[in-house]
Parts: C-alpha cells; sequence; structure tokens
C-alpha cells in the first residue's frame, strides 16, 4: 500500500487491540451454546494461541514482503490477483463494517435510547465515521491510543467500583462437562473478528518492528478478557448469561458511595470504540478500492462505503447482519479461515514460488 | 471558510443528539418517578403498587402541604407487570419511570405462590436496576408499599435503609435482584429474601425486619429465625459487623460482644464416600457491655471464658441452623452444595443427581475461634 501517511506499529496494535477488545466489550452468549461460565477463562488462553497460530501467514508477509500489504504481495503474482484479492478484502471488510454498526444498534436500542428510534443515531455515527475515515490512518491511530487509553481507564474503575460484588463462590467448576465447551468457546472468541485480516492490509503503513507490539498486543488481549470475563462471572454468577450483554450488565453493578449508574462511563467507551473501529473499517475499504481503481476518489469511496452501510442497516438491519449473528460459528469460522488464513496464504506461496522462479531463471 | 463550515456542521449534527428527552411524555414532570413497587397476585393476573415521587412537591419544598406528601401511591391491575405498570399511565396520564426506583416488594401469599413469572420484566428491563433491593411483606406488598412514614418521608428510604441495616446487624439480610435470580435458577442453593413487616400506630406506621424466607425453586416454603439468619450471615461470610450476647454463669454476667471482623471459610471433603464440609469461623470482638449483679474485674479468666462461650455459641447456632434446614426441610439456602461441585466436580457428577436428596447424609463440622480485641474504657464493669 502506497502513502505517505504513516503511524509507528505500536499505535496500530492500539487500535488493533481496540477494535479486539470492542468484541470482548459486546460479547452475548444469548443464542449461543451454553457453557460453564469458567470455562471461558481457558477458551481465552486457547483462543490467544489460535490466534498466534492464524498469525503465521501475517508474520511471513512481514519476513518475506516487507513494506508490502496483501494486495501488493498479490500483484507480484499477477495485476488481476491483486485486484481480485482487493475487491474481496473490500467486501469483507464491508461486511465487518455492517456487523460492527448492527452491534452498536443493538446495544443503543436495548440499552441506552429503548423508548426511541436508533437511526438517528445510527447516521450521526456513521457520517462521523465517514468523516473520521477520510481524515487518513495517522488520526484513526491517535484516536485510537487515546481511546484505549480512556478504554482502560473506564474499565478498571467500573472493576475497582464493583470489587466488593466480585464472589468467586459464583463461578463453575472449570472443564466440568469435559474441555470441548471451552475448545469451542476459543474458537468462537479466536474468529470473532477479524483483525488479523486488518493487519495484513495495514501493516506497511507502521513503522517499526512488529515482533514486541504484536506479544505485547496479544498479551494485554488475553489480559483484559480474562480480567472482564473474571468479574463479569464472579460478579453476576449464571445471572450474566441471561444477559443481552453481560459486560454491561456487571458495570450496572458498580456504585461508589451515593453515586449509582458508572455504566455509563462503559456506554460511552463503547460507543467511541465502535466508532474507530467503523472509521478503521471504512479507511481500509477506500485505500483498497483506491488500488483498483483511480486514486483521486478516496473520499468518495469512503463516502459510498458509509452510505451503503447506512442503507443496509437502516433499511434492511435483520437481514445481513443478524444473519452473521444467527449464522452459527461453522459460518464464521469459515468466513475467518477464507480471508485470514486461506487468501493470505495462497497468495503468499504464490509470491513466494514466483519469486523463487525469477530467481532460478536469473541464476 | 471550510473550517468554519465543518465546525458548524459538526455542532449542527451534535445539537441532534440533545432530543433525548423531547419524545412526547419523556420530560421529566411527565413521568412518574417510581421509588417502590409492590406486586400482589391477584385472582386474574397481579396488582401492582406504585410509591412515586410527587415531582411538584419535590421541586417545590417551601410551598407547605398544599400540594401533598412527598410520596404518592397508586393501585394498578393488570395480567402482567408490565401490563400493569403500563396501565398506571391510563390513571395518572404520566409514563412510569423506573430506573430510579428502589425496592421491589412481593406480598407473601404470592411469594408462597411462586417469583418467577413477576421477575421477567425486571430482568429484561433496560430501566430497572440490577441491584434492586427485593423483600417480601409479611402481610400484602400494597400495605407495605403504602405504608404511611409521616409526613414528607420516603418510605422507600426508609425501608431500604433497613435492608442496609445488613452491614452492622446480624440479624438483617439484604438481597438484590441479580444475586436472586443466581439463586433461584440455581440447583443448588435455594434462595432466600427478607420478611418485613408493618406495625401500624394512629396515623403513623413502622416496618422492622421480621424473618428470613427461604425458597424452593421459586416459592417461599420456610422462615429462619433471628439465631438462624445469623448463621445464614456466617455461613455466607456476610456477618462483618454487629452484636451478640453471651452468659457468663461463673461471673454471673451477660456479655455483649461487638464484632469487628469475621472470615468464614468452608472447605468440603469426601471421607469414604461421605459428604463433609469443614466450617472454620475467625472472628474478632470487643467488649461492648458487661452486665453484672456486682461488680468484678475484667481479668484473663474472664476473658478466656468470654472467648470460649461466644466460640460455643457460634458453633451451637450454626449447627442448629444447618441441622434444621438440611434434616427438617431437606433445603440449602448456605450454598454448601455449590461449593462442594466447584471443589469435588468429578464426586458431584458421579454421585449427586438431586443434591436436596443428599442433605441429609451430609456432615458438616464447625470450628469457631472468636478473639476478643479490646474491652473498651472500663477495666471493671459498672
Amino acid at each position: 500500500m502506497k502513502g505517505s501517511a504513516k503511524i509507528s506499529v505500536w499505535q496500530l496494535f492500539c487500535v488493533l487491540l481496540l477494535s479486539r477488545l470492542l468484541s470482548t466489550l459486546t460479547f452475548s452468549p444469548v443464542g449461543a451454546e451454553k457453557i460453564n461460565t469458567s470455562d471461558y477463562f481457558p477458551s481465552v488462553l486457547f483462543a490467544a494461541i489460535l490466534i498466534f497460530l492464524f498469525s503465521i501467514p501475517l508474520f511471513i508477509q512481514k519476513h518475506f514482503f516487507p513494506g508490502k500489504d496483501i494486495t501488493d504481495v498479490a500483484y507480484t503474482v499477477s495485476p488481476l490477483l491483486s485486484k481480485a484479492s482487493s475487491i474481496s478484502y473490500v467486501l469483507c471488510f464491508l461486511f465487518f463494517t455492517l456487523v460492527s454498526l448492527a452491534r452498536l444498534e443493538m446495544f443503543v436500542g436495548t440499552i441506552v435510547f429503548p423508548n426511541n428510534d436508533s437511526a438517528l443515531f445510527i447516521i450521526l455515527c456513521v457520517a462521523a465515521a465517514c468523516y473520521a475515515a477520510t481524515l487518513g490512518i495517522e488520526a484513526i491511530g491517535r484516536v485510537g491510543t487515546i481511546s484505549l487509553v480512556l478504554f482502560v481507564g473506564a474499565f478498571l474503575f467500573i472493576m475497582i467500583t464493583m470489587a466488593d460484588k466480585v464472589d468467586p463462590v459464583n463461578l463453575s467448576p472449570v472443564f466440568y462437562e469435559g474441555v470441548k465447551p471451552s475448545l469451542t468457546a476459543a474458537l468462537d472468541a479466536a474468529t470473532r473478528t477479524g483483525e488479523l485480516a486488518f493487519a495484513a492490509v495495514l501493516l506497511p503503513r507502521a513503522d517499526g518492528k512488529m515482533g514486541k507490539a504484536y506479544a505485547a498486543g496479544l498479551f494485554a488481549f488475553t489480559v483484559c478478557a480474562e480480567l472482564i470475563l473474571f468479574f463479569v462471572f464472579a460478579g453476576l454468577g449464571d445471572f450474566a448469561l441471561s444477559q443481552m450483554f453481560p459486560v454491561h450488565a456487571v458495570a450496572m453493578l458498580a456504585e461508589f458511595s451515593v453515586f449509582l449508574r458508572f455504566d455509563v462511563l462503559l456506554t460511552g467507551a463503547w460507543i467511541l470504540t465502535a466508532f474507530i473501529k467503523i472509521s478503521l473499517l471504512l479507511y481500509m475499504q477506500s485505500e483498497l478500492l483506491q488500488k483498483s481503481f483511480s486514486r483521486k476518489w478516496n473520499k468518495l469511496y469512503v463516502l459510498c462505503a458509509g452510505l451503503l452501510v447506512l442503507i443496509i442497516q437502516v433499511f434492511f438491519a435483520g437481514t445481513v447482519s443478524d444473519y452473521y449473528f444467527a449464522a452459527g460459528l461453522s459460518a464464521r469460522v469459515i468466513l475467518y479461515i477464507v480471508f485470514v488464513v486461506a487468501v493470505p496464504s495462497v497468495i503468499l506461496v504464490a509470491a513466494l514460488m514466483k519469486r523463487r522462479g525469477k530467481r532460478a531463471k536469473n541464476s | 471558510m471550510q473550517k468554519t463550515v465543518k465546525i458548524l456542521l459538526t455542532v449542527l449534527l451534535l445539537s441532534l443528539l440533545l432530543s433525548g428527552c423531547s419524545a412526547p411524555g419523556l420530560e421529566l414532570k411527565n413521568r412518574l418517578i417510581v421509588q417502590a413497587i409492590g406486586i400482589d397476585d391477584t385472582q386474574d393476573g397481579v396488582r401492582v403498587t406504585l410509591q412515586t415521587l410527587n415531582t411538584e412537591m419535590a421541586g417545590n419544598p417551601n410551598s407547605g402541604g398544599s400540594l401533598g406528601e412527598v410520596v404518592r401511591c397508586l393501585t394498578v391491575e393488570g395480567s402482567t407487570v408490565s401490563e400493569a405498570i403500563s396501565n398506571a399511565s391510563k390513571s395518572e396520564g404520566k409514563q412510569p419511570l423506573l430506573s430510579q426506583n428502589r425496592l421491589i416488594v412481593f406480598g407473601r401469599e404470592t411469594a408462597e405462590h411462586g417469583l418467577y413469572t413477576h421477575l421477567d420484566y425486571f430482568v429484561r428491563s433496560a430501566e430497572a436496576r440490577t441491584t434492586v433491593p427485593i423483600a417480601v411483606s409479611d402481610t400484602t406488598a400494597e400495605e407495605l408499599v403504602t405504608a404511611n412514614f409521616g409526613e414528607n418521608v420516603l418510605s422507600a428510604d426508609s425501608i431500604t435503609d433497613i435492608l442496609d441495616g445488613t452491614r452492622y446487624n446480624i440479624n438483617i439480610v439484604s438481597q438484590e435482584l441479580y444475586s436472586l435470580m443466581n439463586q433461584l435458577s440455581s440447583d443448588l442453593t435455594d434462595a432466600h429474601i427478607p420478611i418485613l413487616r408493618t406495625q401500624k400506630e394512629e396515623d403513623k406506621s413502622s416496618i422492622s425486619m421480621f424473618s428470613v424466607g427461604i425458597f424452593r425453586a421459586d416459592q417461599m416454603v420456610y422462615e429462619l429465625s433471628a439465631d438462624e439468619v445469623t448463621a445464614l450471615m456466617l455461613l455466607t461470610d456476610q456477618a462483618k459487623s454487629g452484636f451478640f450476647s453471651v452468659e457468663n454463669e461463673a461471673y454471673q454476667a451477660q456479655t455483649v460482644l461487638k464484632i469487628k471482623k469475621t472470615d468464614t471459610s468452608i472447605k468440603s471433603e469426601i471421607q469414604n464416600g461421605r459428604i463433609l464440609f469443614h466450617v472454620n469461623i475467625k472472628m474478632t470482638v470487643d467488649i461492648s457491655e458487661s452486665r453484672a449483679e456486682k461488680p468484678f474485674t475484667l481479668d484473663e479468666a474472664y476473658l478466656q471464658q468470654t472467648e470460649e462461650l461466644a466460640a460455643q455459641r457460634m458453633e451451637d447456632m450454626v449447627l442448629s441452623a444447618v441441622h434444621r434446614c438440611f434434616l427438617e426441610q431437606n433445603s440449602d439456602p448456605f450454598g454448601f452444595g455449590q461449593r462442594l461441585w466447584q471443589r469435588h466436580p468429578s464426586f458431584f457428577k458421579a454421585n449427586v443427581t438431586n443434591w436436596s436428596d443428599t442433605l441429609p447424609d451430609t456432615e458438616v463440622d464447625v470450628q469457631a475461634q472468636v478473639t476478643v480485641e479490646r474491652v473498651g474504657n472500663g477495666v471493671e464493669n459498672l
């Protein structure tokens, strides 16, 4: 990906971590396979291992093709493959934007404005995200880093103020039904969103060595997810599994002196995080479309993607995005494997073989 | 110029978000600010009593009595809780606001019939707090919610203050909605809810903690005595502060002890296929009062005897409560089953199909250790 603006690799992993934490925050057991509360703790560790394994194509890309994103790598094989991969990634990111927006709408419509139509909020959110996306990766990187600090601060405050409600008696024994439920939950957690696909596209925009930032990001995700789940299940017990948004439900337990309802802090962090994720996704769609079509219409691409997402969400909600939630784990895993593992692996293998063939010819 | 347009556009867009309360009927003056909700079963459905804040009075505190009491109560009926609450707007012309609700009360009969059908609304509603205290009225919920504590007294406040007494009284238990839901849906721990009694004296009423109701599934089946409530507090590690007394026959004295700190640990063990629980209570107390016919010095022997008597009292109280619940009521409100499930999951899976059937064969031993930390100002009793 060619472009002048760059962010540090730490900023990139801050934004990706924030995006990943949004998925943890929006975790909803409603409709999912019911597993015992303590089985979620090992599932986070298993999920971290799976994420690491799914990251192998990313390491290969960074090692053999530094400074190139996955569509640039595809270009070394064939310009047509590059164009096809760009468009397929755009569609994938468009889908993830829809999912993020649908989850935000579900949260806002259920918790924040239960008596009002949330369409106005969604329109404003998409308009703001479109504007942020046109400002570029630098602006998104900076806001993302600050938001991560705010997110962690808000959650720490909530944890401290509800610590007296935490009781380990609420937890179930680990692996009571065997290891399978934890492994299933791990696969679900690892494939919930496609941050590794985001990284495959954004890596050339990040300066610095990836190893430490990646390790810190994965470690931070594991610690944050474990802490969030511990407070949710040790605080709420099995009641958490009956709630649409358990993380928000646990924030409602937070009380300090005469002050109640600190869940507004979490609501703010949630909306901010969703806004940054949607902005990032719109930005990536614009960047990828610039590769396939004209470079000068970058703002138009953002606007078109934003409008498309908005129209689908406002007029066809309940069909496209709900399908993702209702589709079950297998459909989500297939989508994830295709775009995060299979497509990059095929492109990388083809590019490496072509490079080796060229070298053999030259020698 | 472009920057100014952008700023103006942003401000314009943000101003749209200020419309949160502009929808018809959503302004505070058009809302019934609910302070307490009472629920009683009727033949056709449910009767809901709402204690609401008189916003006109609260907004004009200096206007005298012309605007009425600080709270207003209204009773509405419907086939379900949500229908009854929404019916309130028919008689009052205002939409109920539940986010400030401080208390949910069920009538005794309703608690004996079952609570599940009435709780779903509060779990599902985005407005209702999951930490709202739950209580059972010794008579009807309507009587408790409409109790008049005197002019300009928020009775919902007074009731929640009584329930808050759990922090400094070992005979008061409180229960919050989310915790109750956990217990009601548990196969291992029977739920408990405090029972409050209303006493009328001329125009005014007073409310006191009466006992604690224990539920099997969602129906209240029996009640705990005061000592059993203390045992429940000890076994759930909630007895953090409070007073109790011991009789010392050798000194012919009654000693009142103030609990400063309590730590209860429960460990489960499987011995030759039998389930055994070891309860260990460590308590630190101060001597609050020593009442005797003749003055005597609070010497080391007296203090040691007091510690032993207090420890014996705790052990007897817990064993007696466990005996009654396990053997007479076949019920476990203390959470022993949950601990066994946590600590011995494989044994539990292989041997326990119904926890309540296992209770008569379960053994509990209690070890209490009481330490007197301070004796107060008087070295001798007065």
